[in-house]
């Protein structure tokens, strides 16, 4: 039987009310679901750990604080890339680092139509808010240089909007199209009442309010009255629609399932009783049972399996091999950000891996020569493989003296296994 | 270097079925198994693809070059995603109402290259003018929605009224061409596993370029250490997974691929070395004779979305359609495969008759699509300009619906299902239930 979500402003208890499997491969999962994945070693170091501990730690955790790069027209395509993949790598990166990579995908933007200043400064933005409040979040990247520029909110007129920003605040961002919440009608009065702004770019990227593109009285929207963007985005907020859909992203992203209906309902009070602060939500989804006990499987995206394999094979590798993967940071394909965890399995993806694994193995630490499958699995962060897999890794030790060889080809062998594929 | 790995051991092993012992350890053992029983999916490694030099397709006997009977026609379903201002590609130059409504971005009735005296193809098109295109127009829904996800899903289930499905069009319509010889029927140009191509049985995958299959087939009998690990990767693909399943099938696949050379062997041509023309240089690679492939889906990805400056951005996109499709087309000739292949474009949705502030054209609902290949002109490939054709029936321009947009006059899956059967031979029904097909070839 579920708790439901007794469990949200205490703390987790260790009575055993939590039915969590013990031992490492709890550790793991929660590791490679509340952050961005284990680095070698960890699960080892947590031995004494339980998993609501570990759980309790992450959510108690304090953000990595970092500067923003310096950036020069040479760099300025690049560096942001780089710099945050860095950030990552960091072994006290945790929830938070997740939770931004997260909001990149979710509130998303690209370079490409934008800036590296720009999207540097998404960024930030995206740091402060990550495990903030949800409000105030929508209300600053509404304004956002790089958003204004990545969904054409810039130089938008209300007599003839553009309607591509209302229409993905409400469909992608905050409410969802399958909620029935909004019209084709409250896409043109949203955009009517977000126009007026322009990103300067001749001055530092301010963005200019010009009351001439504005509109001079208020439009229905979403059954209210709306004239600005604090109005538009006060209405979206306030429609039930949105707490649904976040709460509905965030279990999908943390469960990697959807939540019953009721579950749902138990989520969506929780971040509404909470103002829309997005700690007690995520809270709530990760130290209930369920997080546990309706875990689905997915496939790691690119980053992730990119990050694991850099820890697999103790290297810094040129973060542009992830673009043959398809997931480049600051460079989402579309609108929607990242595709869902479905298309992660593809022929293009294992080719691209496997190419990767290939060229990036061939100067691996020596494996530990009494038992080198243990060492690499250690290594790998898999506290428990299939014995398919098993039986491919005894052989390739069976028939390889050559000990260089061996872990060369184990290392490589290893990321492409299932089990290295998956979140 | 020296190392003495036993090669032929390992390959023996693997070969002789190296996933045989299955026991699916799941992580949780209160979490669902991530695939069906093992027995039932174990996948036995083919010897003869890892002893031989050459795959098995290759030893196949395939059906000759120049046929055009239904049994050797392929397709190619080149999506223009993002939504396609078909108005400026299919220009009604002849309607009074498309310059009322387009005052920065109409295309000047001197410009266009008239088909008729309604509609004109956009100035850019050269090149497919020359060889002859079909129009199809008025293509949509009728009850068509302003998101470019719902859009796509319904244009990727070939269904024009719901959304998200669990198969694509073009992955039921490799169930119904499936060939367990042939390890993929459909394949979507691209690096994700794309919504179009999911099937219940037909083999299909998504891969972006032939660059990599290097790693998976056809290494130097020389380097072993690649062998080795061909040999590896092939005995994980002995797996109970679906993971080890796309692997099995990607390995299969690839030793197919790297028998086929590309475009440059056969003959000079004029694609782009990026984007479309990148992606339609390895489409032709795939329809080759050898892959067993019979469709392939290109995506040209995301910059229709013209919110802003269509102006100046659409020009561009005509070209790289021209002058990457024209060379696909004189690619496919010199391998002679010209008789058998047809281009078809599609697209979520057209765009708003009305410009916006930015100088941009927001989501619009119906569209013009069109068929390249044997035939879509009405006097052949004998370069004269005014060949192409028009059918289906384009919306009026001054009748709109209550956002002042097109009505569309022909659901869209009418348009496949007319592809379907009247190219493919496969009947209609047996992909998109009771759709009515448009009847597109004489």
């Amino acid at each position: 039987m579920k708790k439901a979500f007794t469990f949200v402003s205490s703390a987790v208890p260790d009575d055993g009310s939590m039915p969590v499997s013990p031992g490492q491969p709890a550790i793991a999962h929660v590791l490679r679901r509340l952050t961005l994945g284990p680095t070698p070693g960890a699960i080892e170091s947590l031995s004494e750990t339980t998993p609501s501990e570990l759980i309790r730690q992450l959510l108690d955790a304090a953000p990595l604080l970092v500067d923003p790069p310096e950036l020069t027209e040479d760099n300025e395509f690049d560096l942001p890339t780089s710099w945050w993949v860095s950030t990552m790598r960091h072994s006290d990166s945790g929830l938070h680092e997740r939770m931004v990579w997260y909001w990149h995908g979710h509130l998303t933007s690209s370079i490409e139509k934008s800036s590296g200043w720009m999207i540097v400064d998404q960024h930030m933005l995206l740091r402060r808010h990550a495990l903030g409040n949800f409000r105030e979040m929508l209300r600053e990247i509404t304004l956002d240089p790089a958003m204004l520029c990545w969904l054409d909110g810039s130089e938008s007129d209300a007599e003839a909007p553009n309607e591509n920003y209302a229409r993905e605040l409400m469909e992608l961002f905050a409410l969802g199209r399958d909620s029935g919440a909004y019209t084709e009608a409250d896409v043109a009065a949203g955009a009517k009442a977000l126009a007026g702004y322009w990103v300067n770019e001749g001055n530092d990227n301010k963005v200019e309010f010009e009351s001439d593109g504005a509109l001079s009285q208020p439009v229905q929207f979403l059954g209210r009255l709306a004239q600005n963007v604090v109005e538009v985005i006060d209405i979206v907020c306030d429609h039930p629609a949105c707490a649904r859909h976040i709460a509905r992203r965030l279990h999908i992203e943390f469960v990697g399932a959807e939540p019953t209906p009721e579950r749902l309902d138990q989520l969506a009070f929780v971040f509404r009783d909470n103002d829309l602060e997005l700690l007690p939500l995520v809270e709530a989804i990760v130290t209930d049972s369920g997080f546990f006990d309706d875990a689905v499987p997915r496939h790691r995206s690119a980053l992730e399996w990119f990050l694991a394999f850099e820890r697999l094979v103790d290297a810094e590798l040129d973060t542009w091999i992830m673009e043959q993967m398809g997931q480049i940071p600051f460079y989402p394909p579309n609108v929607a950000g990242w595709p869902d965890p479905q298309r992660w399995a593809s022929s293009g993806q294992l080719l691209a891996k496997a190419q990767t694994a290939l060229n990036e193995s061939r100067n691996t630490e020596v494996l530990d020569a009494d038992d080198p499958v243990g060492d690499l699995l250690r290594r790998a962060c898999l506290p428990e493989i299939s014995t398919e897999t098993r039986a491919v890794l005894d052989q390739i030790v069976a028939s390889t003296t050559h000990r260089l060889e061996l872990s060369d080809l184990l290392h490589a062998t290893i990321a492409l296994s299932p089990e290295f594929s998956q979140a | 270097m020296t190392h003495k790995l036993s090669r032929r051991e390992l390959i023996a092993w693997m070969a002789a079925g190296a996933g045989g012992a299955a026991a699916g350890a799941s992580i949780f053992a209160n979490l669902p198994s991530s695939g069906p029983a093992a027995s039932s999916v174990t996948r036995q490694p083919n010897p003869a693809i890892i002893s031989a030099a050459r795959p098995r397709v290759m030893d196949q006997p395939t059906a000759t070059q120049t046929s055009t009977e239904a049994g050797t026609r392929k397709l190619v379903v080149l999506e223009m995603a993002g939504g396609n201002d078909s108005l400026s590609m299919a220009v009604p130059y002849g309607v009074g109402a498309y310059y009322d409504h387009r005052k920065q971005t109409a295309i000047a009735q001197g410009d266009v290259l008239a088909i008729d005296d309604t509609v004109g193809l956009h100035p850019h098109l050269t090149k497919l003018a020359a060889r002859g295109i079909t129009l199809v127009e008025g293509l949509g829904s009728m009850a068509p929605d302003g998101s470019h996800f719902e859009m796509q899903a319904r244009w990727w289930a070939g269904d024009s009224k719901a959304g998200p499905a669990t198969t694509g069009w073009v992955g039921r319509l490799a169930d119904v061409l499936n060939d367990s010889a042939i390890p993929a029927t459909a394949v979507s140009v691209g690096k994700g596993a794309h919504p179009i191509i999911r099937s219940a049985t037909g083999a299909t995958l998504a891969m972006p370029s032939a660059d990599f299959v290097w790693v998976l087939a056809g290494a130097d009998p020389d380097d072993d250490f690649l062998l080795a690990y061909q040999a590896a990767l092939r005995g994980l693909a002995g797996n109970s997974s679906a993971h080890a399943s796309i692997l099995g099938q990607t390995i299969d696949f690839a030793e197919t691929v790297v028998n086929v050379g590309p475009a440059k062997d056969w003959a000079s041509t004029g694609y782009d070395d990026y984007g479309l023309g990148a992606s339609l240089e390895f489409a032709a690679q795939l329809l080759a004779d050898g892959t067993g492939v019979k469709v392939v889906h290109v995506s040209m990805d995301g910059d229709f979305d013209t919110h802003e400056d269509h102006a100046e951005t659409y020009p561009e996109l005509m070209r790289e359609l021209d002058t990457n499709l024209a060379a696909f087309h004189d690619d496919l000739d010199a391998r002679g495969l010209g008789d058998d292949v047809m281009v078809m474009t599609t697209s979520e949705f057209g765009r708003t008759l009305d410009e916006n502030s930015s100088g941009g054209l927001d989501h619009g609902t119906s569209a013009t699509a069109f068929l390249s290949g044997p035939g879509t002109g009405s006097s052949g490939s004998t370069g004269l300009l005014g060949s192409s054709k028009r059918l289906g029936d384009l919306p009026s321009l001054t009748r709109l619906d209550d956002n002042g947009d097109l009505q569309a006059t022909l659901p869209f899956e009418s348009y496949l299902a007319g592809v379907v059967e009247g190219w493919l031979g496969v009947p209609a029904s047996e992909v998109f239930g009771n759709t009515k097909p448009l009847a597109l070839f004489a």
